[in-house]
């Protein structure tokens, strides 16, 4: 009677183990489990892919980020960049104009490539196949923009371009991607092989006329 | 005052244990999670059976094939170097494709070419020189981009100041990369560069070819 009970911490004793030792256990047993349960789940590439949305050249394609309309293509051995500078190739230069209208905030479509029948990828670069954003196109602001990637002339019959936010392909996944078919054949290969004209490829540019 | 001074000189001989039982515990926390996540990728050290270099024979190098062709130095590359009293372009020409199913960039190419120390040719260290840049010879235009599929004839190109002897030969060395998963983001990439080709080349000054 009327004795009170003095609060005694919990001893450690108990678990035979010092605390931060006992942490150390629980933070192994956690990454444990989670490579275990990551080891363990179907997570596969189809999984982790990303959701094209297709369409043909003069298709308005809706993806998450954006409108995208390929709006021409042509084709070449040569090139004249914005800069001026004459770019030859052993192969063909496939220019494609094309559309985009940013949804919801300002973007940048980073990844711009041509894809073929056979899986190949090839990329736009700053020099070699230019290709201009023009930076963060405004929402609801049509923004013309112009892609000249070289390819070998194999490629060129069933090219897509495929077009995404995020230019580590890495972090395509489960990210919507825009993919054009650009109608081409073996005819426009053979003829685009032999040409020597130069095209010119066109700055970005924002505004009234840039939507057909 | 001096009942805290009492507890302060209580605690103070078990601070540096609980120090070193909380580190202890932390060591092995880290020991143990990088076991548990896999462990450190073994490093491999370079290996001493590098094949000697070949004029006109094509080199595995992994994301690239390449075919050294010959080395010259230029006083003048159109559209590449315009040259001046203070410098000179030495130029490695040579055939290079892409081994892959997607583009490689350029900067990986100039990295997979060196030049052993050379008097004039500024490095960042003591090892081989990578070339400073890579030019396609049909039109002069910087490759920074090698696209799968395609041949491309070449220029890697090194500055060397103009106060240096020009040399009558040069030794290559060409750097091979392997495929395989990053352990950071196990996304496959190009990596472990290790020389795989070496040898000397014969630098062809201008006015020999001219004679």
């Amino acid at each position: 009677m009327g004795g009170r009970r003095v609060a005694r911490p919990p001893s450690s004793r108990l678990t035979g183990l010092p605390r931060q030792a006992a942490f150390a256990v629980l933070l192994v047993a956690a990454l444990a489990t989670g490579r275990a349960v990551e080891t363990l789940m179907p997570v596969g590439d189809e999984v982790a892919a990303p959701f094209e949305r297709t369409g043909g050249v003069g298709d308005r394609i809706e993806a998450r980020w954006g409108d995208v309309e390929v709006t021409s293509v042509a084709g070449s051995t040569r090139i004249e960049d914005p800069y001026g500078a004459t770019h030859v190739t052993g192969g063909v230069y496939v220019v494609v104009d094309w559309t985009y209208t940013a949804a919801g905030e300002p973007q940048v479509p980073a990844w711009v490539a041509i894809r073929d029948t056979e899986g190949r990828v090839f990329r736009t670069s700053l020099e070699r196949n230019p290709y201009s954003s023009g930076g963060a196109a405004q929402p609801g602001i049509p923004r013309r923009v112009a892609a000249a990637i070289e390819v070998p002339a194999d490629a060129v019959a069933g090219a897509e371009l495929v077009i995404t936010l995020e230019p580590n392909p890495e972090n395509h996944r489960r990210d919507d991607v825009a993919v054009v078919d650009l109608g081409l054949t073996q005819d426009d290969a053979d003829a685009w092989a032999a040409s020597e004209e130069p095209l010119e490829v066109a700055e970005p540019a924002d505004g009234p006329g840039a939507m057909s | 005052m001096a009942e805290s001074g009492g507890r302060l000189r209580r605690l103070g001989p078990r601070a540096p244990r609980q120090h070193l039982t909380l580190a202890g515990s932390a060591a092995g926390a880290v020991a143990l999670a990088v076991l548990v996540a896999g462990g450190f990728d073994p490093l491999e050290k370079p290996e001493a059976d590098v094949a000697p270099l070949a004029a006109g024979e094509a080199v595995d190098l992994g994301p690239f094939t390449v075919t050294v062709d010959r080395m010259r130095v230029v006083d003048e590359l159109p559209g590449i170097s315009e040259g001046d009293d203070d410098t000179r372009v030495l130029a490695l020409v040579a055939t290079v494709t892409a081994t892959g199913t997607t583009t490689q960039y350029g900067a990986m190419l100039s990295e997979s070419v060196a030049l052993e120390q050379l008097p004039g040719v500024a490095g960042d260290g003591d090892g081989p020189v990578p070339a400073d840049d890579v030019y396609v010879m049909a039109d002069g235009t910087r490759l920074d981009a090698v696209q799968p599929g395609l041949e491309y004839e070449v220029a890697l190109v090194w500055e060397q100041d103009a106060r240096a002897d020009v040399p009558s030969d040069a030794r290559l060395v060409l750097v091979g990369r392997t495929l395989r998963e990053s352990s950071i983001d196990r996304s496959m990439e190009w990596l472990d560069p290790l020389p795989v080709v070496a040898g000397v080349l014969e630098v062809t000054a201008p006015a020999e070819e001219e004679s």
